[in-house]
């Protein structure tokens, strides 16, 4: 195994093991030996959690303390967010978020901070919404898709997960790009739409390449096109719809997110070791493993790609009337 | 294939896998017995532990876990009438009467022998069944889930006994309570009265412990509190009551006379649980349900039910366990994650750089085959170790309730809160747990609301992914040869079950 | 028939069927002209719609009942077990309130040993079963949700 435990022979040994991870590391840090909270504002077992569950592996080493991934989904999220805006402002309460709970609900639902409240950390990787569907479907292509649409507007269903998220906003803007119109169904989330999509109930579907990647490379699933400038490395065959001839490009991400108060120097000290940590052999391997193409990004080139996004997503809310 | 086989079970026979099941049965058990906690959260808080161990051990106290926790939620569904895990709601109804009237141990046992039955079967048919039943599975669309949540909605409604009229308001009120929050079709906020932080909507945990559990603790506090207060009890009495009361163990032995009485029960909820499991997103609690609607219907002795009735807690624990293995099925055959315990194994999966999905088993086949063989010993260690367990908590479960109130009341709200990590649910609890003491004191059936809360959302999103998808066409709800065959069902019982109620009259 | 319709009043079904018959009409009034936002296809309204529905036709099935002589029995010591209830939550809100003041395992050994004084009296109020329980109980959750799952909760002064 990766972390060298077949060294360790018998489960004493590996408990003692894990007991370890789950308890202070005593070292010196700036941050003292108070656990870090990896706050994410999903259910456990989703993809935010796989990649944070890397950090919460490799990086004690680098940052001292212990860190723990805690998933609060209550409250469609907000509740994470809120719990991470009203903790002490130590640097040690960080949110991993998309950009869904922070910059989509800081537009449309009633919250008491506004975005420059967010000071992003890290970012770890750049998620490129992926449109896909069943291989025996006749749609097979951006173009298939563009002329079904045009020859019978309105038939083509298209199943994404909750609606304004980052599954569902390029399909608005991609179709105020081209007039198109798809029929939008809504479901519980991604592993729904994969088994309506996979049943022959829906038509085409959104989600993000690693969750589909496997699927793709053994012909159970055909991705059509990527919402992003570049093409996916994990499904280099797949064009963007740039490639097609479509302006539309609305990559997500993945960031490690601190309030605005929490002082400069504890920011620096979790972005460089967080950076480290994820730098390491053992971070590129569990990286590779579960296929999250962890690129990070250090906190000033997060904040400008943080308040990129901001912008966008406010001209798509206020295009499609959601926000004034 | 043999030799893989054979590294197989050199992996999961070997001392150390062995010990890590019998570590996560027995934290299972602990975790799924206090209301709230369950298998899923501890195994979502171990689940770095695949950075550590071999995979066959990390998968071995996985399973151990999961396999604990789906027992040990009736341990204190029966004890104290507080469901352990969501999918024990089902169990307490029976479970807690059969306590009260003293047999807790046979309950227990029952729910025990039940649940293990459900459990092996259905990590059989995971086995050997995955692929057509997977294929089937994907057959059901909204349409066909529409279909299903209508059909188990008609059969609870009209299962309440005596009051129809009460039931189906409490339904009613189940769904409006899942109707809070976030309209999951179009994302407008509703039914939330200005408060914002009810915009995710009630979570099932607080909701479910809140109505069920907290009610029943509120009631039992208010008669210790009297019997304080009124001195009704003579000192001496107390006082020659030993920590236990009056029980005797003694006489609370399943018989196997009893134990076979309930094995109709334990077949129909171990079919439902491993059909419905084998679903995505239908879950342990409406398989229970159904479970225990199905066996009332099919029982010689319908009027036991409810009033401590051990084929009641077969049929609910059969249900409930035996979604284990089949809420599996997905995964492994499509790489989708059914359930929110199907979503931690699929992550425990990718963590150890394995991909879920049909490949799954021919890319890792030893790791795999070790998984299906621990899947199957661990109801064996399951079986043994709550074997001996058993006697114990059914004392436990005996203990003078003044004593052990408060501790159950501490459990359930810090459960509550572990369990989401929200205050938000702790404050759903106690205000659920208010409405359902109202509830209970104006004698409203309590499972009705449950199951409408339940199936409301699931029902409401098919409903709506139907309509959207035909167009807004109702007749599009007939289009399925399944939707119309499971209408047709829910009629036929509906209208024999009638018949035969008449006629008994 | 007369007869039948003036005790109707007196039974207790008869309010709730009440309850759920204004229920039911509150829901819908607000359906028709409180502010809810048209969504795609059958909207956000229609199921909670449905609901009202059924709540209104439940009552009445209710009345029917009542008229047929079917009515549940008035509950017993009705204002010992409400009173029970509104404390529980009070005391649960304040516990989570003190939580955060003072710490978990403080705060729940207090309560532990409160609730014990509360519910026993005095010949079976002994000792071990008032103080040691509570704090034995208070270690193991202190191990359990503190140590072992480290629950996000504010953090108190003492443990």
């Amino acid at each position: 195994m990766i972390l060298n435990t077949s060294k360790l022979k018998g489960p004493a040994a590996a408990i003692a093991m894990t007991l370890m991870a789950l308890s202070p590391i005593g070292s010196a840090s700036p941050l003292g030996n108070d656990p870090i909270r990896l706050v994410i504002p999903f259910g456990p077992g989703g993809g935010s959690d796989i990649t944070a569950r890397v950090l919460s592996a490799t990086a004690p080493e680098f940052c001292g303390p212990r860190i723990d991934v805690v998933s609060m989904s209550g409250a469609a999220g907000l509740e994470a967010v809120n719990f991470v805006r009203n903790a002490p402002a130590n640097g040690h309460t960080l949110l991993v978020s998309d950009y869904g709970p922070v910059v989509t609900s800081g537009f449309v639902d009633s919250v008491s901070w506004n975005h420059d409240d967010w000071q992003p950390v890290m970012n770890f990787t750049e998620w490129l919404p992926t449109v896909y569907t069943r291989p025996d479907h006749p749609i097979q292509s951006i173009e298939d898709w563009v002329a079904a649409a045009r020859a019978n507007p309105g038939t083509v269903t298209f199943g994404h997960a909750a609606p304004l998220g980052l599954v569902h906003l390029p399909l608005i803007l991609f179709e105020a790009e081209t007039g198109l119109e798809n029929i939008h169904v809504p479901t519980s989330g991604g592993g729904e739409t994969r088994s309506l999509i996979m049943g022959g109930h829906l038509d085409l579907g959104m989600t993000l390449p690693a969750s589909i990647a496997a699927e793709v490379a053994s012909g159970q699933l055909t991705a059509i096109g990527v919402f992003s400038d570049e093409r996916s490395s994990v499904l280099p065959d797949t064009p963007t719809f740039r490639e097609a001839g479509y302006e539309v490009s609305l990559p997500a991400w993945l960031m490690v997110f601190a309030t605005r108060d929490v002082p400069k120097e504890t920011i620096e000290h979790l972005q460089d070791c967080f950076m480290e940590a994820l730098a390491s052999p053992t971070a590129i391997a569990m990286s590779n493993r579960i296929n999250a193409g962890i690129t990070p990004l250090n906190s000033a080139d997060s904040t400008v790609l943080y308040q990129a996004t901001v912008e966008s997503i406010g001209t798509i809310l206020r295009s499609i009337g959601e926000i004034n | 294939m043999l030799d893989a086989f054979i590294n197989a079970l050199y992996l999961a026979f070997s001392p150390e896998v062995i010990l890590y099941v019998a570590i996560g049965v027995l934290m299972g058990i602990t975790l799924g017995a206090i209301p709230g906690l369950s298998g899923d959260m501890a195994i979502a808080i171990l689940l770095p532990i695949v950075f550590f161990l071999e995979p066959a051990a990390a998968l071995g106290l996985l399973t151990g876990i999961y396999k604990g926790g789906m027992f040990g939620g009736s341990i204190s569904a029966i004890s104290f009438g507080v469901p352990g895990t969501p999918g024990s709601a089902a169990t307490a109804i029976d479970g807690y009467q059969a306590k009260l009237k003293g047999y807790p141990n046979k309950a227990l046992n029952t729910a025990l022998y039940s649940s293990v039955i459900g459990d092996t079967s259905s990590d059989f048919v995971l086995i050997f069944l995955a692929l057509p039943l997977a294929i089937l599975a994907l057959t059901f669309g909204p349409v066909e889930f529409f279909a299903l949540y209508a059909f188990s909605l008609l059969l609870i409604s009209a299962l309440t006994k005596g009051r129809v009229a009460k039931g189906v308001a409490m339904a009613a009120l189940g769904i409006l309570l899942a109707m809070i929050g976030r309209d999951p079709i179009g994302g407008s906020i509703r039914l939330t009265f200005g408060i914002p932080e009810l915009a995710g909507g009630l979570a099932l945990i607080p909701v479910l412990v809140g109505i069920f559990a907290v009610s029943e603790l509120i009631i039992q506090l208010a008669k210790a509190w009297m019997e304080r207060t009124q001195r009704i009890m003579d000192a001496a009495r107390m006082q020659a009551q030993s920590l236990l009361g009056d029980y005797d163990a003694s006489q609370d032995k399943l018989t196997f006379r009893e134990f076979r009485a309930t094995m109709k029960a334990t077949w129909i909820g171990t079919t439902m649980g491993t059909l419905i499991g084998a679903l995505p997103g239908a879950g342990s609690s409406l398989a229970a349900f159904i479970s225990y609607g199905l066996a009332q219907r099919f029982s010689r002795n319908r009027d036991a039910f409810g009033k401590g009735s051990l084929e009641g807690v077969a049929a609910a624990e059969a249900g409930n366990s035996a979604t284990s293995g089949s809420t599996l099925i997905p995964l492994f055959a499509f790489g989708i994650p059914g359930s929110a315990t199907a979503a931690l194994f699929g992550a425990a999966f990718i963590l150890m750089g394995m991909t879920p999905g049909p490949r799954l088993i021919y890319d890792h086949t030893e790791v795999i085959y070790a998984l299906f063989l621990i899947l199957i010993y661990a109801n064996v260690i399951n079986l043994a170790l709550s074997y001996f367990l058993l006697p114990l908590y059914s004392k436990i479960a005996m203990i003078q309730s003044r004593i052990l109130l408060p501790i159950v009341c501490v459990l359930a709200i810090l459960g509550t809160f572990a369990a989401g990590n929200s205050v938000i649910d702790v404050w759903v609890l106690l205000f659920a747990g208010l409405l359902g003491v109202v509830l209970r004191i104006y004698h409203f059936p309590l499972a009705p609301l449950i199951l409408g809360f339940i199936v409301a959302p699931g029902a409401e999103r098919a409903l709506r992914q139907s309509l959207l998808i035909g167009r807004g066409e109702w007749s599009h709800l007939l289009s399925s040869p399944i939707a119309i065959g499971l209408y047709a069902t829910a009629a036929i019982m509906i209208l024999t079950f009638t018949v035969i109620m008449r006629e008994r009259k | 028939m007369r007869n039948i319709f003036s005790t109707a009043f007196t039974r207790q079904d008869f309010y709730t069927g009440l309850i759920s018959i204004l229920l039911g009409t509150v829901g819908l009034l607000d359906i028709a002209f409180g502010n809810w936002r048209p969504g795609p296809g059958l909207g956000p309204h229609a199921f909670p719609q449905i609901a009202y529905i059924t709540l209104i036709c439940a009552g009445l099935a209710i009345w029917v009942d009542v008229l047929r002589g079917k009515s549940d029995e008035r509950p017993q010591s009705l204002r010992a077990i409400l009173t029970t209830g509104v404390g529980l939550v009070v005391i649960g809100i304040g516990m989570f309130w003190l939580i955060g003041k003072l710490g978990l395992a403080v705060t729940v050994a207090t309560t532990l040993i409160g609730a014990s004084f509360l519910l026993t009296r005095d010949p079976l109020r002994h000792w071990p079963s008032t103080i040691v329980v509570p704090i034995i109980t208070t270690a193991v959750i202190w191990l359990l949700f503190v140590y072992f799952i480290n629950i996000p909760l504010p953090q108190g002064l003492l443990f």
